[in-house]
C-alpha cells in the first residue's frame, strides 16, 4: 500500500514536471520566434516581420503586443489597412495602451478620403476596458453583493443594518452585469471590416455585372460595418457594408479583412470564409 | 383628334431621368422666343437708365463721384469691345449690339454710323455694372444698340473710335450672319418639323448652354422617339422630360413638344452643333375610295396608315471662345459661370487630431454639379485635408443653377493654429469674360495640445520642451520588445464555461442559507413539530444505547432507557409531558385515536416489562434483543403516525 502511495506521488510529479518543462520549452521557442519577428522588423524586412507575428497569431497566441508590432510592421510595409485592422484588434485586448491608441490614431489620420471615425459616447465608454476586465469587475461586485446578502442570512441581527448595503450593493452589482451585456452585445453586434486595397469598389448588388454598379470607392484603410454577406462560390464572398450606419453598398470580401472580437471568435484571414455567420 | 404629346407613351429608354419638374424660361434667338431675349435687354435698360436718363442732380452727382472713384482705382487703361447677340439671325430678325467699356466712359451715348445690311433701331440702352472684389473695383459701361438686318449674307460691323477721356479707342470688327427671310418659314409650314434652338450661340469653352429641340406637329403622330442630338465637341448634359405646349406658325397651329437639354463646349472654335434627329411615325389619311364596312359613315375618322419618319433639324454654328491665357488664377480648375461662396467651420475649439468640418457653399449659375473645390494649399502644412464629400441643391431642372455645398473635414497637425486660413474658389465668368476669384472668411481657430500624443509619445521625445512647441507626429510610435501580456488564445471570461458556473456559486449559498434560515424560523413557529423532530432524534440516539446495553447485558439500564423512550415517543404523539405517559394512555388515549390493536398489545407488553423490570426484578436474564426488535417495530409504527 505504501509502495503504491509512493509510485502515485513520484509519477504526479513526474507529470507536473513534464508539463512544467514543456510549458517553458514552449514559452522559450514562443519568445525567440517574437524575438526573431522583432529583429525583421529592425532590419526593415517589414513584410517579413509582419508575417512572423502573423504566424504567431494564427498559432494561437493572443497578445496586444503581438497585434501592435504587426500593426507596425504593415504600416511600415505600406499596407495602411492592414495596420489598422491589426491596430484594431490589439486595442481590444488593451483598451487603454497609449501606444496602440497613437498609433492608430497616426494610421487613421493618415487614411485618404475618410475622416477618421469617432465612436459615439456610449461607445467610448464601453471601449474603455477589455471584455474581460468588464467581467471580473461584474463578477468582483457580483460576488460582493451575494456575500452581503449571505452575511444576513447567517447573521439575522445584522440584516436591518445590512440592508442599506446590501441594496447599494445589489444595484451596483446589476448595473456592472448590465454592462457587461452591453459591451459582450456590441462586440457581437458590430463586426467591423477595414479596406486592405486601394479604391475597393463597393457595388449595389452583390456581383460583377451590368446590374451592380459601382456606387462608392472607399480608401486602403477605409473602417466600415458589415451587415451582412453573400456567399456566391467557396472562393466568393460579397460583405455589405456600411460607414457611420448609412448602408454604401457590397464589397468583395477578399478586399477587407474583417476584425475579430473576442465576442465573436477568432480572427478571420484575409479571403477566408466565415463559417459564423449565417449566408 | 390628336392625342395629347404628354399622354403619349415615350420610350422609356430614350427619356431622361425624371427630374424635371418646371421648366425654366429659356432665352431663344428663334423668331418666336425674340421678344423675351429682348425683354430680358429692357429689363437691365430699365434698372439702369435712371441713373442716366432721367436721373437728378444729385444722381448724377452720385454718378460722377462713383466714375472718379472707378477711375481712380482702376490702375488698367480703357478698354472697348463689341458684341453682337445673337449673331447667327434671319433677315428680319432683331439683333443686340453691345459696346462694352471698362476703365473709363465716353463722352456722351456712341453713335453708330450707318452700317450696310442693317437697319438702326432707335434708342440706346445704357447702363453700368459695378463689381468690388479684393478691395479692387471694376466699372463697366454697357451701350447696346438694337438692330434689324435688311438682306441676307455675312455682314461685317465695322470696328467703331469711341473716345475716352483722352484717348481715342477702337472696338474690334464683329460678324452677323444673316439668312434669308424664306428658309425657315418654309421649312416651318411643314406638317412635322424639328427645329434645334440655342440659348446662346457666342460661348466660351467649358460654359454649358441650354438647348431645345422643338417637335412642332399638325398631323397626328404617334412613336415618337426622343431626338437625338449630334455633338461633336460638345458634352452633352441632363436632358428632361418633354413638355407640350400649342403655338402659331404662321397661319398653322402647332402642338409643339419641347425637349430641353444642355450642351457644354469640350474645345475652342466654330463648331456645329446637330443636327437632332428625331423618329416617329405620321399617321397619313388613306383615301381608299369605298367605304369602310365597319365605319360607313366616317364617325371614327379617316383611315390612317402609319409612315415612318425621321425627322432632322438645321444645325446651329456655334462660336466657341477660348478662356482667356491671361494670368489664370492659380486655383483654377475649370469652373465657369457666377457663383457666390459662404465658409463656416465647427467646432472651432479643438485638439490637435481632432476633426474639423468646413463647409463650404458654393451657390449661383453654371454647372453647378460638376462643381469641384480645388485644393487649398494654405492648408497643406497646418492641416490634414480629406476630399470633401458634396451635396447639391439644383434650383433650375437643367442642373445650371443652385447650390453645392462641400463639407471638408480638417484635422489640425499643430497646437499653434489660431486661424483657418481663407479657403479661394477661381472661376471664369462668362458674363464678365474674365476669371473670378472669390474669398472666404479667415475663421479663428483654438488649438489645443493633443493629450493623447502628449501622454503616449515615448520620453526620449517628450521628455523635453514645452507640449505647444512639440512638432506634430511624423511616425508612429516603435515596436514593443517584450512580450508580456501574452493570453495563448483563450477565449473571454464569459465565454468560458468554469466562469459563468463559478458565478452560480454565491448563488447556491445564499439559497442554501435562505433555505435554513426559513426553516429555522419555520420550526420556531411550530413547537409540536419541533417536538416531532426532538424524538425522532431522542429515537435514533436511544436505538443505539439500547444496542449496547442490550449487547452488555445491562438489563436494569435498558429497561430503565426503553422506558424513557416509550414516554417520549408517546408524550410527543399526544402532546403530553414525557413524565405524564404511563401505561394507562394507552386505553384512554391511544385508542380512541385510532391505532392499530397489535400495536397497543405491543405497547402494553413493553410497559409490562419495563414494570416488571423496574418493580420485580428477576435472575433470569430476559431476551433484551427480542425486546429491542420489537419496540423497533413499534417505535417506526408511531414515527409514521407523527408524520
Amino acid at each position: 500500500m505504501n509502495a503504491a502511495v509512493r509510485l502515485a506521488w513520484v509519477a504526479g510529479f513526474l507529470w507536473l514536471g513534464c508539463g512544467l518543462g514543456l510549458q517553458g520549452a514552449h514559452s522559450d521557442q514562443l519568445l525567440a520566434a517574437f524575438d526573431q519577428a522583432n529583429r525583421l522588423y529592425e532590419q526593415g524586412q517589414f513584410a517579413q516581420a509582419a508575417a512572423a507575428y502573423q504566424q504567431l497569431i494564427d498559432a494561437g497566441h493572443q497578445a496586444a503586443t503581438l497585434y501592435y508590432n504587426l500593426g507596425n510592421a504593415w504600416f511600415k510595409a505600406g499596407q495602411l489597412g492592414r495596420a489598422i485592422a491589426a491596430y484594431r484588434q490589439a486595442e481590444q485586448l488593451a483598451p487603454r495602451d497609449p501606444y496602440i491608441r497613437f498609433n492608430l490614431r497616426f494610421a487613421r489620420n493618415k487614411v485618404s478620403g475618410r475622416p477618421p471615425p469617432t465612436p459615439s459616447v456610449s461607445q467610448r465608454a464601453l471601449q474603455a476596458l477589455s471584455l474581460d476586465e468588464w467581467a471580473i469587475l461584474a463578477m468582483t461586485a457580483w460576488w460582493l453583493w451575494l456575500g452581503l446578502l449571505c452575511v444576513r442570512e447567517l447573521r439575522p441581527d445584522w440584516r436591518r443594518a445590512l440592508r442599506g448595503y446590501a441594496l447599494a450593493g445589489g444595484a451596483g452589482a446589476l448595473l456592472l452585469v448590465l454592462l457587461l451585456g452591453l459591451a459582450v452585445h456590441q462586440q457581437r453586434a458590430l463586426r467591423l471590416a477595414v479596406v486592405v486595397v486601394p479604391n475597393a469598389a463597393v457595388r449595389t448588388l452583390p456581383w460583377e455585372g451590368k446590374e451592380s454598379q459601382v456606387c462608392a470607392h472607399l480608401p486602403d484603410g477605409a473602417e466600415v460595418q458589415v451587415l451582412d454577406q453573400r456567399q456566391l462560390s467557396p472562393t466568393e464572398r460579397w460583405l455589405q457594408v456600411a460607414e457611420a450606419n448609412r448602408p454604401l453598398g457590397w464589397i468583395r470580401a477578399d478586399q477587407v479583412v474583417l476584425l475579430h472580437t473576442p465576442a465573436t471568435g477568432p480572427e478571420r484571414r484575409l479571403g477566408a470564409p466565415d463559417r459564423n455567420t449565417p449566408s | 383628334m390628336f392625342r395629347g404629346l404628354g399622354k403619349r407613351r415615350w420610350p422609356t429608354a430614350l427619356l431622361p431621368s425624371p427630374s424635371a419638374g418646371c421648366n425654366p424660361p429659356l432665352l431663344l434667338h428663334d423668331s418666336q422666343a425674340r421678344p423675351c431675349a429682348l425683354s430680358s435687354g429692357h429689363t437691365g435698360q430699365h434698372r439702369s437708365r435712371p441713373a442716366f436718363g432721367r436721373g437728378g442732380a444729385g444722381r448724377k452727382l452720385a454718378l460722377a463721384g462713383l466714375l472718379w472713384v472707378g477711375l481712380a482705382l482702376t490702375s488698367s487703361a480703357a478698354t472697348v469691345s463689341a458684341q453682337v447677340e445673337p449673331d447667327d439671325v434671319h433677315v428680319g430678325d432683331t439683333v443686340t449690339f453691345s459696346l462694352i467699356f471698362e476703365g473709363g466712359a465716353p463722352e456722351g451715348s456712341p453713335g453708330l454710323p450707318s452700317l450696310p445690311g442693317l437697319t438702326i433701331l432707335p434708342g440706346i440702352s445704357q447702363r453700368t455694372e459695378v463689381t468690388i472684389q479684393n478691395t479692387q473695383q471694376t466699372i463697366r459701361y454697357i451701350y447696346q444698340y438694337s438692330l434689324v438686318p435688311t438682306q441676307p449674307g455675312e455682314i461685317t460691323i465695322p470696328p467703331l473710335r469711341v473716345r475716352v477721356g483722352n484717348q481715342w479707342l477702337t472696338s474690334s470688327p464683329v460678324k452677323l450672319r444673316v439668312r434669308p427671310p424664306d428658309a425657315e418659314p418654309r421649312r416651318e409650314t411643314a406638317p412635322v418639323f424639328l427645329k434645334l434652338v440655342v440659348a446662346k450661340t457666342n460661348c466660351y469653352l467649358g460654359e454649358a448652354v441650354p438647348v431645345e429641340m422643338q417637335l412642332y406637329w399638325r398631323e397626328r403622330i404617334e412613336d415618337v422617339r426622343y431626338p437625338q442630338l449630334k455633338a461633336e465637341g460638345f458634352v452633352l448634359g441632363r436632358a428632361l422630360t418633354p413638355s407640350e405646349t400649342i403655338r402659331r406658325v404662321g397661319p398653322y397651329e402647332y402642338r409643339v413638344a419641347l425637349f430641353k437639354s444642355v450642351v457644354t463646349p469640350a474645345k475652342a472654335g466654330l463648331l456645329t452643333l446637330g443636327p437632332a434627329e428625331c423618329s416617329l411615325s405620321v399617321m397619313i389619311p388613306v383615301q381608299t375610295g369605298r367605304r369602310d364596312f365597319f365605319d360607313p359613315f366616317g364617325f371614327f375618322g379617316p383611315r390612317v396608315r402609319a409612315q415612318p419618319t425621321v425627322l432632322t433639324s438645321e444645325p446651329v454654328l456655334m462660336r466657341v471662345l477660348p478662356l482667356p491665357a491671361g494670368p489664370v488664377p492659380p486655383g483654377f480648375n475649370g469652373a465657369v459661370g457666377q457663383f457666390n461662396l459662404q465658409v463656416s467651420a465647427s467646432p472651432t475649439t479643438v485638439a490637435v487630431g481632432d476633426p474639423i468640418t468646413v463647409r463650404v457653399e458654393v451657390s449661383g449659375q453654371g454647372p453647378i454639379e460638376t462643381l469641384n473645390l480645388p485644393s487649398q494649399p494654405q492648408w497643406t502644412n497646418l492641416f490634414n485635408a480629406y476630399p470633401p464629400t458634396s451635396t447639391v441643391e439644383l434650383t433650375d431642372p437643367l442642373g445650371l443653377a443652385g447650390t453645392k455645398v462641400f463639407t471638408n473635414v480638417l484635422v489640425p497637425l499643430r497646437p499653434d493654429i489660431t486661424a483657418l486660413p481663407p479657403l479661394q474658389f477661381s472661376f471664369f465668368d462668362p458674363v464678365e469674360g474674365r476669371y473670378r476669384t472669390l474669398t472666404g472668411p479667415a475663421i479663428a481657430l483654438t488649438v489645443r495640445p493633443a493629450t493623447v500624443a502628449a501622454t503616449t509619445l515615448p520620453p526620449q521625445t517628450n521628455a523635453t520642451g514645452s507640449r505647444d512647441q512639440e512638432p506634430p507626429p511624423e511616425d508612429i510610435l516603435h515596436i514593443k520588445s517584450r512580450l508580456d501580456d501574452l493570453a495563448s488564445g483563450r477565449p473571454p471570461l464569459v465565454q468560458r464555461g468554469w466562469f459563468m458556473a463559478l458565478q452560480a456559486a454565491p448563488v447556491l449559498a445564499w439559497a442554501s442559507l435562505w433555505m435554513r434560515r426559513r426553516r429555522i424560523e419555520a420550526l420556531a413557529q411550530n413547537p409540536r413539530l419541533r417536538r416531532a423532530r426532538q424524538a425522532a432524534r431522542q429515537l435514533r440516539d436511544g436505538l443505539r444505547q439500547l444496542r449496547q446495553q442490550a449487547a452488555a447485558h445491562q438489563t436494569d439500564a435498558f429497561f430503565a432507557t426503553l422506558f424513557r423512550l416509550l414516554q417520549e415517543q408517546l408524550g410527543a404523539l399526544l402532546d403530553l409531558p414525557a413524565s405524564a405517559i404511563t401505561e394507562a394512555v394507552i386505553d384512554e388515549r391511544l385508542r380512541p385515536i385510532g391505532l392499530p390493536e397489535p400495536v397497543l398489545i405491543e405497547l402494553h407488553a413493553l410497559f409490562q416489562a419495563c414494570n416488571l423490570a423496574r418493580y420485580a426484578p428477576a435472575d433470569t436474564r430476559p431476551d433484551l434483543m427480542a425486546l429491542l426488535g420489537r419496540f423497533e417495530v413499534v417505535a417506526s409504527q408511531l414515527q409514521q403516525r407523527h408524520l
